[in-house]
């Protein structure tokens, strides 16, 4: 068994699904138009994503090597639809009105796949738990922090509450689909360059 | 046997996720409906606060009109709340319209949305006010100073504002050929 710490921290810092390995691009930009959106779509990832590593690990010598991605998409799917029945009976409403679509395309974001295949199909069960909800932290993080500043810039509040002055302009193109693209840009660099400059 | 030994296991994965997925749904199902229910039933009171009591659904699907629901206090009919679909800036736009008897807006209700965040998605806080006493065909007005057949726009969704505008009007006239006068 591997150090949990350190798979922890490998999933949110070193290999930060979002800004290093840059996978799950597709609800990244799509649901990040507000704080709360992230928050709500990097937790409802981080709780398939542990599940399924999980699983995945507990059957991987039962699975046949041939047969090993429908295993994985039936594990992942299984679990998908169980946090959208659950989301569904006790979330707020507006959470479930606001990921709507995305939370089924949870079943198709690379990620879940991602783990399964370059590690809960190598690892044992713990470690595998681990690793889920270290990249999930790290994706739930990255989505939060993308939501939050689309957010400030685009509609001057965080979380629902505003904060900047009504004077201060609101730049509504952030919250657009354009937004996604530009926010994520300005973020990587920033990410990437404090990065660069932790390792020498 | 190798494909017996392959196509068993993927056999026993799904049965048992079926399994899991069968006990969940039936833990989840009633809660979900009855959440359902609630959200319409105060949506329909807050469309139309002087009902006491409303009728069960007639489904109607005219156009974006999905059904309507009479609301009556002391047995006499006070008004309407329809059930709208209609699309803004996404489909899905789903409101709730309460007419009075006298054919007079008594309130409308963003139900559910996907409109843009602090754009689009503002239609309950800015547009609904709006509504409230008005009456006859209304227009979308961008200047920002509506006179009384007109809705003041959301600044930056204009495609919003125009869809539930749109879908009071398509209201106003069903209820103007089906239901003035306590025809329904």
């Amino acid at each position: 068994m591997g150090n949990p710490i350190k798979i922890l921290k490998n999933g949110i810092i070193d290999e930060n699904p979002t800004f290093a390995q840059v996978i799950g691009m597709c609800p990244t930009l799509a649901v990040t138009t507000s704080a709360i959106n992230g928050v709500g779509m990097g937790l409802s990832t981080l709780a398939v994503l542990t599940c399924s590593n999980f699983v995945i690990s507990v059957i991987r010598k039962f699975v046949p090597d041939e047969a090993r991605i429908p295993c994985y998409v039936v594990v992942i799917a299984s679990f998908v639809t169980i946090v959208e029945m659950l989301l569904k009976a006790f979330a707020p409403p507006s959470l479930v009105d606001a990921l709507g679509v995305y939370i089924p395309l949870i079943v198709v974001n690379c990620l879940i796949l991602a783990r399964a295949e370059a590690f809960a199909g190598k690892n044992d069960p713990i470690d595998s738990l681990f690793d889920g909800l270290g990249m999930g932290l790290g994706f739930t993080l990255a989505l939060t922090v993308l939501g939050a500043v689309r957010e400030i810039l685009g509609n001057g509040s965080v979380f629902g509450l505003t904060i900047l002055p009504e004077a201060f302009p609101r730049t509504i193109v952030m919250i657009l689909p354009p937004g996604a693209f530009l926010a994520l840009a300005f973020l990587m660099v920033i990410v990437n360059l404090m990065r660069g400059s932790a390792k020498k | 046997m190798s494909v017996v030994k392959t196509s068993g296991s993927l056999f026993v994965i799904a049965a048992v996720a079926a399994a899991a997925l069968g006990f969940v749904n039936s833990a989840t199902e009633a809660t979900i409906q009855q959440r359902e229910i609630e959200t319409k039933n105060q949506a329909m009171k807050d469309v139309l606060p002087d009902a006491a009591k409303f009728s069960a659904d007639n489904e109607i699907n005219e156009g974006v009109i999905t059904s309507y629901s009479e609301g009556s206090a002391n047995g006499k009919v006070v008004g309407y709340a329809f059930s709208v679909e209609t699309s803004g800036f996404d489909k899905g736009l789903k409101l709730m319209v309460g007419i009075d008897k006298d054919g007079v807006i008594s309130g409308v209700k963003v139900i559910g949305s996907k409109e843009t965040a602090g754009l689009g998605a503002r239609a309950e806080e800015v547009l609904s006010p709006e509504f409230k006493g008005k009456s006859g065909e209304l227009t979308v007005n961008k200047t920002g100073n509506a006179g009384d057949s007109e809705i003041n726009a959301i600044t930056g969704a204009t495609i919003t504002s125009n869809a539930v505008t749109g879908a009071v009007n398509d209201v106003q006239d069903y209820f103007d050929q089906n239901l003035k006068g306590g025809k329904g």
